[in-house]
């Protein structure tokens, strides 16, 4: 299931936060739709650390469509657009 | 894009390499104060006094050059997804040679000494001939071609042109260098510094932190394409212009470069205005100074250039100087630090943090906490009053000069002391991770 997360009109910080506390709720099959406006490279790194998998598409430059999912989760990766 | 990720938290340096540039260069910044008042109205006299030049230059590089290279080693992986790596502890040799070779360049012209003159050309020459070095490969690792990471490559060949006229005029210091126009090399050095390593930085920066930190619209994909290039151009022909001594090509770019850092400033004032959130945020008013003095600046440089008798010459160049070195420079990057400052900490803290099983990770405290708006708007007035008593200075030297390196001095011992606020909560949740990672 599809959970969208809109994290573009906040501060950084702030989408970092966002988007790790909603990882914690993701359940099998569940995966994460972020809205950001900008690539945010520095998460990569820890939600990978932390067992999860992404896919980022540049939809503008100033739009970016961010997926996230468990590591192993088939179910949940066949579902990313 | 896809996993995995192109930055590797490994790769990256410990907190303690950025955070050393960060909380050295206030103290460079209130040295210039102690510097001010030592001498007062004497550096007002003219450009060339060797203390003028002292301060100048512990200002350019023991403030704005040290934050601006710890700051691109540490925002590239934000900004671009890539880190610098921290091979040999390249960025800690890069800041000590920087440190020593501030201090000598400026013992160098206090003393008039040609052995420290040398060993300020080897640690300066070395110091930002390893930076620039390091910052190549970096951006040529970089896989994501944004208009920041074009900029920076700009204000890197900017840089790389400062140093070297920079080296070229120590040189001159030390033995003459035979034909060489000291004067005309002196406005190359200070115009490329300024406006191109300083100015382009800011910009490429100022596209992507603006709108990311201060949630404005985005600059228009024209300014970000054109405005940069355009401006690099124009310093070229400027330099051209200026050795050949051909007047309308000199003056052409010169007015051209002005609207240029107009149109930005105004772009930026213009966006920040249109803001979606309207909370007070203390680095969005460091750069509105920043914008409003770059502003003034230009304006007053195009108003002078076609009616002479408003500012005298003599006055000119010390408010201009202020203008773009202070009133610009000094405010945008005291502005910037209250974010990268806090923001590195919470990031290293967050990693931390995360590398623990879940059941032993803590709740991290919001970034604004670590160092509250109101103990930094402190500092903010504090800015302001040294402003304006520079300006009184350059007017009247006698009775504000040394007031004014007061007001130096205190404001940046302030930034220095929120700064060492920030260190201090990054540690004590730094020990509080350690020991949860150890606790069984």
């Amino acid at each position: 299931m599809e959970h969208p997360l809109d994290v573009s009109q906040l501060e950084p910080p702030e989408p970092m936060e966002r988007i790790l506390g909603k990882l914690d709720e993701l359940k099998a099959g569940d995966f994460l739709s972020v809205t950001h406006r900008r690539e945010p490279f520095p998460l990569y790194p820890l939600i990978e650390q932390d067992g999860f998998r992404w896919r980022c598409i540049e939809e503008s430059p100033a739009l970016f469509r961010i997926y996230i999912w468990r590591v192993h989760d088939l179910r949940a990766e066949q579902l990313i657009p | 894009m896809l996993s995995s990720a192109t930055l590797s938290l490994d790769q990256a340096p410990p907190i303690s390499v950025p955070f050393r540039f960060f909380l050295t260069a206030p103290l460079f910044a209130a040295l210039a104060g102690l510097l001010l008042i030592y001498y007062g109205e004497t550096l007002f006299v003219s450009r060339w006094m060797p203390g003028t030049l002292a301060l100048v230059h512990l200002l350019t590089i023991g403030f704005l050059a040290m934050v601006m290279c710890g700051a691109m080693m540490q925002m590239l992986p934000v900004l671009a997804g890539v880190s610098v790596p921290n091979v040999l502890t390249v960025p800690s040799i890069i800041h000590l040679l920087l440190v020593v070779g501030t201090g000598s360049l400026v013992a160098g012209f206090l003393y008039t000494d040609s052995n420290v003159f040398i060993f300020a050309m080897v640690t300066l020459g070395g110091g930002f001939g390893l930076f620039i070095l390091l910052i190549t490969v970096t951006l040529l690792r970089v896989k994501v071609k944004n208009r920041t990471v074009k900029t920076m490559w700009l204000a890197l060949f900017s840089l790389l042109v400062t140093v070297i006229l920079g080296l070229l005029l120590v040189q001159s210091l030390i033995s003459p260098v035979d034909g060489l126009q000291v004067a005309l090399i002196t406005n190359l050095h200070l115009t490329w510094g300024l406006l191109g390593w300083v100015g382009l930085l800011v910009i490429g920066v100022a596209f992507q932190v603006v709108p990311m930190f201060q949630i404005t619209p985005e600059y228009s994909q024209n300014t970000q394409r054109l405005l940069p290039v355009a401006l690099l151009f124009l310093l070229l022909s400027w330099s051209i212009g200026a050795l050949y001594q051909t007047s309308l090509v000199t003056i052409l770019a010169e007015l051209l470069l002005m609207m240029g850092y107009l149109l930005f400033a105004f772009n930026t004032l213009r966006l920040q205005a249109q803001r979606k959130r309207k909370v007070s945020d203390i680095t969005l008013l460091f750069w509105r100074v920043g914008m409003v003095s770059t502003t003034v600046a230009a304006g007053l440089f195009v108003l002078n250039h076609f009616s002479s008798e408003l500012i005298p010459q003599s006055k000119m160049v010390f408010l201009m100087g202020s203008l773009f070195i202070i009133a610009f420079g000094l405010s945008v990057v005291n502005g910037m630090l209250y974010k990268i400052v806090p923001f590195l900490s919470w990031f290293h803290l967050q990693q931390r943090n995360l590398a623990l099983p879940r059941e032993k990770r803590v709740k991290l405290p919001n970034m604004k906490t670590a160092l509250p708006d109101r103990i930094a708007r402190k500092q903010l007035i504090a800015h302001l009053i040294m402003l304006a008593l520079l300006f009184g200075a350059i007017f009247w030297p006698q009775w504000f000069a040394r007031l004014a390196g007061v007001a130096l001095f205190i404001s940046s011992m302030m930034l220095w002391w929120n700064l060492v606020i920030v260190t201090k909560s990054y540690r004590a949740y730094a020990l509080k991770l350690r020991r949860r990672a150890t606790d069984a």
